[in-house]
């Protein structure tokens, strides 16, 4: 019982240094790793996922 | 961190090298996870209020507008941090408060999962009666069986067999929807689609016309629970949202349409007999055969998703992948036993979805956006203790709570989706629309009071870097 807490432990040390380590990594990324979105993504997200399609639903309605 | 097990897996923060979606990724998986029988289910149920025209109209532009608010803040705060979604939703509802949330989350996951391998199981069903043989509705069960076994197999060989089976799937849902399109123009003719007459149409055209609406837009709030595990595995923000407008938004919504087209024509709503009727034996036999493996897909990728969400509970968190797999599969065990009793339910869960993720994404649209300035902390999502930013009160944030339930008692005033009932107001309001601003606008002040009356040491940054109790 006792080594199996002890590996228990272990293991869980083991995910949280791995936790840091990908938290130091995410939090430096920027643009370069992930990507941008600028603000022609912003109005072309906008119009085409509500603005579009909500001017489409008041032209079909009845 | 050459071994991504435990974040593939599990929920550590996906690292930008380990995202395996770029463009072509993120839109055939989007569009094989969009492209699935509840399409056609939700096809079937707008057939019943509209024409074929409304129907095109109210599912595509409904959907793409449902999928776009769910995704908004889920896809940023995923994408960015590389998150699996119950945790991008900790700022909001707190470190334990995400229980609730991770518990309505799993009941809608599961009875989808359910659905759709009911949905492969009468495919089968349905195949054999096709080629001659009435096995009997023990087949369905059977279906649903092998289903889950094919499901588990997929999930616990990773994302990028997945991607495998997508890259097969796909280019066949393609081909079936070109199929049904062909098939329904062909042999019937544009003419005699756009003038059937809706199936089961309540008492005014506006109120039909609504209530398709408004089947559309929670038919797109519906995609809540996979647009966070799609956008975490996915390099550029753009990626992480466009893909889900135009797949899970505009071709889901015009495989919808789709379904209400054959369902007008065929006069069912049940998916399973369209096929046939449309496509004679041997190509309505392929086509079903198609769908049923599109439903593997997507069954897959909702028992992944739901795999990941489970390592909030403790239990789970160091489990092996299989087991984790295999305790999410238990519950699926009574759709084995009473596939046609539990699927009758189907309309429920439907209307589940709508209800529960409208006022849900209300709240984090302002949370991520407004309060937390598209910036949350990595270190307090995996802090339980009271250090941690997302703590709130004893873990739990009221405010987001308060205003999830009035954003929900709203929508149930103005649309009771299990007796049908509308209240006068449903012609001003829509329901999902109205309980999303309700709640978000609820969540705004709340959280404006609450932070008015907090003491500056309280709202003072702690030392992040120290994990105190981490939850991973």
């Amino acid at each position: 019982m006792g080594s199996q807490d002890e590996e228990s432990k272990d293991a869980a040390s083991v995910r949280v240094d791995e936790l840091k380590q990908r938290i130091e990594v995410l939090n430096q990324a920027g643009d370069a790793e992930l990507g941008a979105f600028g603000r022609l993504d912003w109005w072309a997200i906008v119009l085409l996922g509500f603005v579009f399609p909500l001017i489409g639903l008041y032209l079909g309605a009845p | 961190m050459r071994d991504s097990e435990e974040s593939v897996f599990g929920r550590m923060p996906l690292l930008p090298s380990e995202r395996e979606y770029g463009t072509l990724g993120a839109n055939s998986t989007c569009f094989a996870y969009g492209v699935a029988t509840w399409c056609f289910l939700t096809g079937g149920y707008v057939a019943e209020l509209v024409g074929a025209v409304d129907a095109l109209v109210c599912l595509v532009a409904g959907n793409m507008i449902g999928v776009f608010l769910a995704s908004l803040p889920l896809s940023f705060a995923c994408q960015r941090n590389g998150l699996e979604q119950i945790d991008a939703c900790k700022p909001a509802f707190g470190s334990r408060g995400i229980v609730v949330v991770l518990i309505l989350y799993l009941i809608n996951m599961l009875g989808w999962t359910g659905l759709i391998l009911v949905m492969f199981g009468n495919g089968i069903r349905n195949i054999a009666l096709a080629l001659g043989y009435d096995l009997g509705t023990w087949v369905v069960s059977v279906g649903v069986a092998v289903g889950m076994a094919l499901s588990f197999l997929l999930v616990t060989r990773g994302v990028s067999l997945m991607n495998r089976f997508n890259a097969v799937i796909t280019p066949g849902l393609i081909l079936l929807v070109g199929f049904l399109f062909y098939m329904l123009l062909d042999g019937h003719g544009w003419q005699a689609i756009t003038e059937a007459e809706p199936l089961l149409p309540v008492s005014s055209p506006m109120l039909n016309y609504l209530l398709a609406v408004e089947l559309g837009i929670a038919s797109g709030f519906s995609w809540w629970g996979g647009v966070g595990f799609l956008a975490r595995n996915t390099r550029t923000k753009r990626n992480s949202i466009f893909p889900e407008v135009i797949q899970l938004g505009f071709s889901a919504g015009a495989v919808c349409a789709a379904g209400s087209f054959s369902a007008l024509i065929v006069g069912s709503t049940d998916p399973t007999e369209w096929m046939v009727p449309l496509g004679g034996v041997v190509l309505g036999v392929i086509a079903l055969a198609f769908v049923a493996l599109a439903n593997i897909t997507s069954s897959a990728v909702s028992i992944y998703a739901s795999g990941l969400a489970l390592r909030h509970l403790r239990v789970f968190r160091g489990m092996k992948w299989k087991w984790v797999v295999g305790a999410i599969l238990i519950p699926c065990l009574p759709f084995v036993l009473w596939p046609a009793e539990i699927s009758s339910l189907g309309d429920a869960f439907l209307a589940y979805n709508g209800t529960m993720y409208a006022p849900i994404s209300g709240i984090l649209l302002v949370d991520y956006f407004v309060l937390q300035r598209q910036s949350i902390s990595l270190w307090s999502i995996f802090e339980d203790g009271p250090t941690g930013r997302y703590y709130h009160v004893r873990g739990v944030n009221a405010v987001a709570f308060i205003a999830l339930i009035s954003g929900q008692a709203l929508y149930v005033f103005l649309y009771n989706p299990f007796s049908g009932a509308t209240h006068d107001w449903f012609i001003l309001v829509n329901p999902s629309l109205g309980s999303l601003a309700f709640s978000a606008g609820l969540y705004w002040i709340g959280m404006w009071v609450v932070r008015r009356g907090a003491s500056a040491e309280s709202m003072a940054p702690d030392d992040e870097s120290v994990l105190v109790r981490p939850n991973i």
